[in-house]
């Protein structure tokens, strides 16, 4: 048998604004602060010598940075969705990556719930859970799906 | 003798188990479902009820260790104690739960195949001559995959 951990699997986050970002019919929520700019998928150039699993890449800030395209399953895809309008740019530490997504919103300050622990998966980008507009949306964090891509 | 009142669940074509009469709170037939990407993929769906997210869990899935092509005809909202609170889980069945009656007599052995029963159950019936394990749910809803797998 096994005794579980009891997790405190229902905590919720703090306070945080949130980018709802709507990608093949998944809802993702990146914390806002993490996003610099938004741009049209028409600047994206199509892959060449990029991260792997990047679809692509832009250049931003006088640097070349990949861009990933995602299935709703949040696997990487290599090329653009006939759904996907808009790159949003995101920072991460001293660099910043692409995200392909349809359409893009800003929430209010939100108490995201965290994931239950039978949801967990080791490495999984998906952090918590929020209800918006009677739909379930899926919060992550640019570190947390960077390292997930990378791991892929 | 005694006996107690327990709910029998039909979990897909393939299995059966039971719940305790207290620990089933509410059944949602034709449950709108909403995707998890990176979940287990027998826990990779949620389903709404007063305001609260849910984790939903197709035991038969997990117990084959592959995806059933079930349609989730109904969700059964359970209930279980973590730490010092309760909390509520949903579970995958294809026909409404039964209430049945069940005696000290009718305890038997888990299951050994598949394993799984042995993790996730902590006691077993003979209902009508089929092996029930009695599922523990907050070990279930409650613990990280990894650590039961």
């Amino acid at each position: 048998m096994v005794t579980s951990k009891y997790e405190d699997n229902v905590q919720v986050s703090a306070l945080q604004a949130y980018a709802l970002l709507s990608i093949n019919g998944l809802r993702l929520l990146i914390p806002r602060n993490e996003i610099r700019s938004l741009v049209s998928v028409d600047d994206i150039h199509a892959v060449v010598e990029t991260e792997e699993n990047a679809m692509g890449h832009i250049v931003f800030e006088n640097g070349d940075w990949p861009v990933f395209s995602l299935s709703r399953q949040l696997s990487p895809l290599h090329s653009i969705t006939d759904t996907s309008r808009i790159c949003v740019i995101l920072h991460i530490d001293n660099n910043y990556m692409g995200l392909l997504c349809d359409q893009i919103q800003n929430i209010e300050e939100q108490e995201v719930k965290n994931l239950r622990a039978c949801m967990r998966i080791s490495g999984s980008p998906i952090s918590g859970l929020l209800i918006y507009e009677n739909v379930v949306a899926c919060a992550t964090s640019t570190q947390r799906l960077n390292a997930f891509l990378v791991s892929k | 003798m005694s006996t107690s009142s327990a709910w029998l669940l039909t979990l897909g074509s393939s299995y059966q188990a039971a719940v305790g009469l207290r620990d089933m709170v509410h059944l949602i037939a034709g449950a709108e479902t909403f995707e998890v990407p990176q979940a287990p993929f027998y826990c990779d769906q949620t389903v709404l009820w007063q305001g609260n997210i849910i984790p939903l869990i197709d035991i038969e899935g997990w117990l084959k260790g592959a995806v059933t092509d079930n349609d989730i005809k109904y969700a059964a909202i359970v209930a279980y104690q973590a730490q010092d609170k309760i909390e509520y889980g949903a579970l995958s069945l294809s026909t409404p739960p039964q209430r049945i009656q069940v005696e000290d007599s009718q305890s038997c052995l888990l299951p050994e195949d598949p394993v799984l029963w042995r993790k996730i159950s902590n006691a077993c019936l003979n209902v009508q001559g089929i092996v029930t394990p009695i599922l523990d749910l907050a070990i279930i809803f409650h613990t990280l995959p990894e650590d039961i797998s």
